[in-house]
């Protein structure tokens, strides 16, 4: 193969299935050629690079590439290079696993809409917990970084679970992503009303928890008997993710009126709310722990299933 | 208007593209189209030369026959003529 026929070559892989048989017909046209191949080899770039089915092939993989250099480049200041190249790390090894979302068995995404949704709002839930991760823990001076390989593992298990359950091969039909997506938004938007109809935020995560839980009882009820555990564990992970997302907003752009008061001895009243602000984040990360373990009870079984079934090929 | 000419007849795609002055950037999403909507068929090259691929062969079918008989003549161009803007 020489120039043209490799430049061509790699241009028909974007295609789709369906518009495979055009790559084919374009790279046979031209290996027909004698004299004009590369103006020929262009125009049938330019004929891939225009189809809306290719952009929308390569608009996931470009943007999880973005991705990756976005952090590398934001990252460039952190003057300590483990916690540098650490998350770099952690957003390699979710874009990873977002890529997995398109092979089996995590992949492909369902057939329903539910399945589309409830995949695209995890990645989002997750994506913006990365990011948030990144921006707090990415400082020119700071050398923690016993957090990082505890928080990729907890971000790909969430990533995991929601995979698990939008994939294809998941038994979750529509009704079950519904009723528990549905009610993990409402066990957030309940704690987060209650949160400003008695404030302030309380200090520990027992009532998001107890938020969460009847959330997950409610799906189950919609669900019914055979899909309750799915649906009660997707209530769980989105529920858990939201009400986290909701604690890190409220206690960092909150009114003071909501911050409870947990600095011992702080100096003046802004140091106390300051102070506050930041320690109020910690004992709701047993949050992120308890809807962790909810995802890796949807990731189990379908992890498990592949495992068997490439034994029995074996 | 070019497969119209001769609706029995197989075309190349590279042929189809010089004489009707498109390049293969133009050409292809056109033929694409015009496949999807059933005005065109393709098929094969039956016989291809040893040691290269067979080529697609695009030909006009009854529908894009019928399309082209109803078009209005002034949306019919001609190769050597000035394209208008559509």
């Amino acid at each position: 193969m020489n120039a043209p026929d490799r430049v061509l070559a790699a241009a028909v892989r974007l295609l789709p299935p369906g518009r495979r048989e055009w790559g084919t017909a374009m790279r046979a046209e031209l290996a027909s050629l004698r004299g004009d191949r590369w103006r020929f080899t262009l125009g049938c770039v330019r004929a891939v690079a225009t189809l809306p089915a290719v952009w929308r092939r390569a608009a996931g993989p470009t943007l999880l590439l973005g991705v990756v250099a976005a952090t590398v480049w934001f990252t460039a200041d952190v003057g300590y290079e483990p916690l540098r190249w650490g998350l770099v790390g952690l957003v390699c090894t979710l874009v990873v696993i977002a890529c997995l979302g398109r092979l089996r068995p995590l992949g492909p995404v369902g057939d329903h809409a539910a399945a589309r949704a409830v995949r695209a709002g995890g990645l989002l839930l997750i994506g913006a917990l990365a990011a948030e991760t990144v921006v707090s823990l990415a400082h020119k001076d700071s050398r923690d970084v016993t957090g990082v390989p505890v928080l990729t593992v907890m971000f790909a298990g969430y990533l995991l679970g929601f995979l698990a359950l939008t994939a294809r091969r998941s038994t979750a039909s529509s009704r079950t992503l519904v009723a528990g997506a549905l009610a993990g938004v409402g066990a957030a938007a309940a704690w987060t009303a209650m949160v400003f109809a008695f404030p302030p935020i309380p200090p520990g995560p027992a009532l998001a928890v107890l938020t969460i839980a009847l959330g997950a009882g409610v799906a189950a009820t919609i669900a019914g008997h055979r899909a309750a555990l799915l649906a009660a564990s997707c209530a769980g992970t989105v529920g858990a993710l939201l009400t986290l997302h909701a604690v890190l907003a409220l206690s960092t752009w909150g009114p003071a009126g909501l911050i409870p008061d947990l600095a011992p001895a702080a100096l003046t009243p802004a140091d106390n709310l300051a102070n506050s602000r930041i320690e109020l984040q910690d004992p709701y990360l047993w949050l992120l722990l308890l809807g962790w373990l909810i995802a890796l009870t949807q990731a189990a079984p379908l992890v498990k299933n592949a495992a068997s079934q490439a034994r029995h090929r074996l | 208007m070019a497969l119209a000419a001769d609706p029995s007849q197989w075309r190349y795609g590279y042929e189809l593209g010089q004489e009707v002055d498109l390049k293969a950037g133009s050409l292809y999403p056109i033929l694409m189209r015009l496949s999807d909507r059933g005005l065109v068929e393709s098929r094969w090259e039956p016989d291809p030369p040893p040691g290269r691929p067979a080529r697609h062969l695009y030909r006009v079918t009854s529908a894009g026959v019928a399309l082209a008989v109803a078009s209005p003549a002034g949306a019919v161009w001609h190769p050597g003529e000035p394209r208008s803007a559509w």
